[in-house]
């Protein structure tokens, strides 16, 4: 028989009266031992008997549009020409405006915050319509990352791009105050603005272990043309279109933390894997040389945060 | 306690065993004499309930795969990732955990991450047969079962989140994560011709896990 501690349990020959029944009623509601196996079997509760938030805090969930909404992609963002330089301003990085497009759009905890606790699991994922454009071939100047040789059927050397350039969004939280002016990076998450020294050239990236929230949209795709046994004429570089990039990112805090407003960033340059950075760690670096004349354009999605309990 | 019981003491009359049958279920019930659906609605909050007494979340983190990483690429334009001339044929286990605690019901598993995987030799002239991208394969494995399995991105650049649900028994059951890689084709390259650096093909990395297990 379930019972709660410091309760008589019923024997044989009891009787029942309503009162009875009415303190086991107070018992369950108003227990201050933590109801368990003990004294109450789970397969005992039905699900009305359940706080409806148990498993979403709440208000721990949270959705709200982002980027201008036109199915028909012609109310953009725009952001051209992309910086020429990201190092030149620390941490610098271009919030997703909201669908009015003037204010950057944040899912917004309110002047108290949210306070995650050690229980808490924070989930947070997001889409955008993104889009690139660019003009000239940037991605075959001279010394831009990403270029290998191979052999032409003649035989000749040429030298064509992998082209695995990419813009990096990632999430920025303020956990600071209501005042929604302290973003920071969320925890674990580079800015994309260390300084490395690449060979023969300074760049600027961020280490990949460091991008739990990070998403990359594809600056533009390239393929082989021709290929036969590993020799080709050439390369073909071709934009990837509009297209959705999505973004997720789980939070289980180590200590308490309360978080005012989450917002979808990105770093308004291209990048490209490297591994010359620092201690050969797998990295996302700034190219300067195929980064100029390209254009980014973002347009509607959604942002949503949602406060979980473990258990 | 005519408003309490599902059956109400009758004298002078004989025993039905149906009569029986109902009397002993509300005995049986969460508490003596009341049927588990006669509890007050809201009766436990999260402040009441034992911790993982009715779920619980186990969550993971992979900051990038380890199943090749190739040092033989450029430096300066490579990730030490999957290369086609370090290629991995079939399943690579990316990621695994226990799921302790799990006390048996419904679980549902969450997989995200970013992957870049080279579409450069997805068009060859020997390909002649399903011309297909290159893409990553994902699945995920809860007990030895197939819980959710997809062809992943096919990009330069891109993420992915794969869910699934399933029933399990109690117990602490591992959950797999596996990836994979479209194998080579018959014309691919594997290596810059001046440098011999090997080409970047693949990687996974920013992955991220989580499973909530309902336990009723």
């Amino acid at each position: 028989m379930s019972r709660l501690p410091g309760r008589t349990p019923l024997s044989e020959l009891n009787s029942l009266s309503n009162a009875d029944l009415n303190t086991r009623f107070t018992d369950f509601a108003s227990a201050t031992v933590a109801i368990d196996a003990d004294n109450m079997r789970d397969g005992a509760c039905d699900l009305p008997q359940y706080d409806a938030q148990q498993i979403v805090r709440p208000n721990g969930a949270q959705t709200v549009t982002i980027g201008p909404p036109d199915w028909n992609l012609v109310s953009n963002v725009v952001t051209t020409p992309l910086i020429a330089a990201p190092s030149a301003a620390p941490n610098y990085s271009v919030p997703v405006i909201d669908p009015t497009g003037t204010n950057p759009s944040i899912i917004d905890f309110g002047a108290s915050g949210f306070t995650l606790t050690l229980v808490d699991l924070l989930r947070v994922s997001w889409a955008l319509k993104v889009n690139s454009t660019w003009t000239g071939t940037p991605y075959d100047t001279a010394g831009a990352l990403g270029q290998f040789d191979v052999v032409t059927p003649i035989p000749t050397t040429i030298t064509v791009t992998d082209a695995f350039h990419g813009i990096p969004f990632y999430l920025e939280w303020d956990v600071t105050s209501n005042a929604k002016v302290n973003w920071v990076a969320v925890p674990g998450q580079t800015v994309f603005n260390d300084v490395f020294n690449i060979p023969t050239r300074g760049a600027v990236g961020g280490p990949i272990d460091e991008c739990p929230a990070t998403s990359v949209q594809p600056a533009w795709v390239s393929r082989g043309v021709n290929v036969d046994d590993g020799r080709m004429d050439d390369d073909a570089v071709y934009a990837r279109g509009w297209r959705t990039l999505r973004g997720s990112w789980i939070y289980s805090p180590p200590l308490g933390v309360t978080v005012y407003g989450i917002r979808v960033v990105f770093k308004p340059a291209l990048y490209h894997p490297c591994n010359a950075l620092v201690s050969l760690k797998n990295c996302l670096a700034y190219d300067d040389i195929a980064g100029v004349n390209h254009t980014a354009y973002h347009q509607s999605g959604f942002l949503t945060a949602i406060v979980q309990r473990l258990g | 306690m005519k408003t309490w019981k599902t059956s109400e003491p009758i004298t002078g009359t004989a025993v039905l065993p149906g009569g029986m049958d109902q009397e002993l279920s509300s005995l049986r019930s969460s508490f003596q004499g009341l049927d588990r659906t006669q509890l007050p609605a809201d009766s436990f909050t999260e402040l009441t309930f034992k911790q993982y007494a009715k779920h619980r979340i186990w969550s993971s983190g992979l900051a990038e795969q380890t199943n090749v990483t190739d040092t033989g690429v450029s430096s300066l334009s490579s990730w030490r990732a999957f290369t086609g001339a370090n290629s991995v044929v079939g399943w690579m286990i990316a990621q695994q955990l226990t799921l302790v605690g799990h006390k048996g019901g419904n679980i549902m598993v969450n997989w995200s991450g970013n992957v870049l995987v080279s579409q450069f030799f997805a068009l060859t002239v020997n390909s002649t047969f399903a011309r297909n991208p290159n893409h990553i394969g994902l699945k995920i494995v809860v007990g030895g079962v197939v819980v959710a399995e997809r062809i992943g991105p096919c990009s330069p650049h891109d993420t992915f989140q794969l869910t699934g649900t399933t029933f399990l028994p109690a117990g602490d059951p591992q959950a797999i994560l596996y990836w994979s890689v479209t194998p080579n084709g018959p014309d691919d390259a594997f290596q810059d011709v001046t440098t011999n650096a090997n080409l970047l093909r693949a990687h996974l990395y920013a992955s991220k896990f989580f499973a909530i297990g309902r336990f009723r």
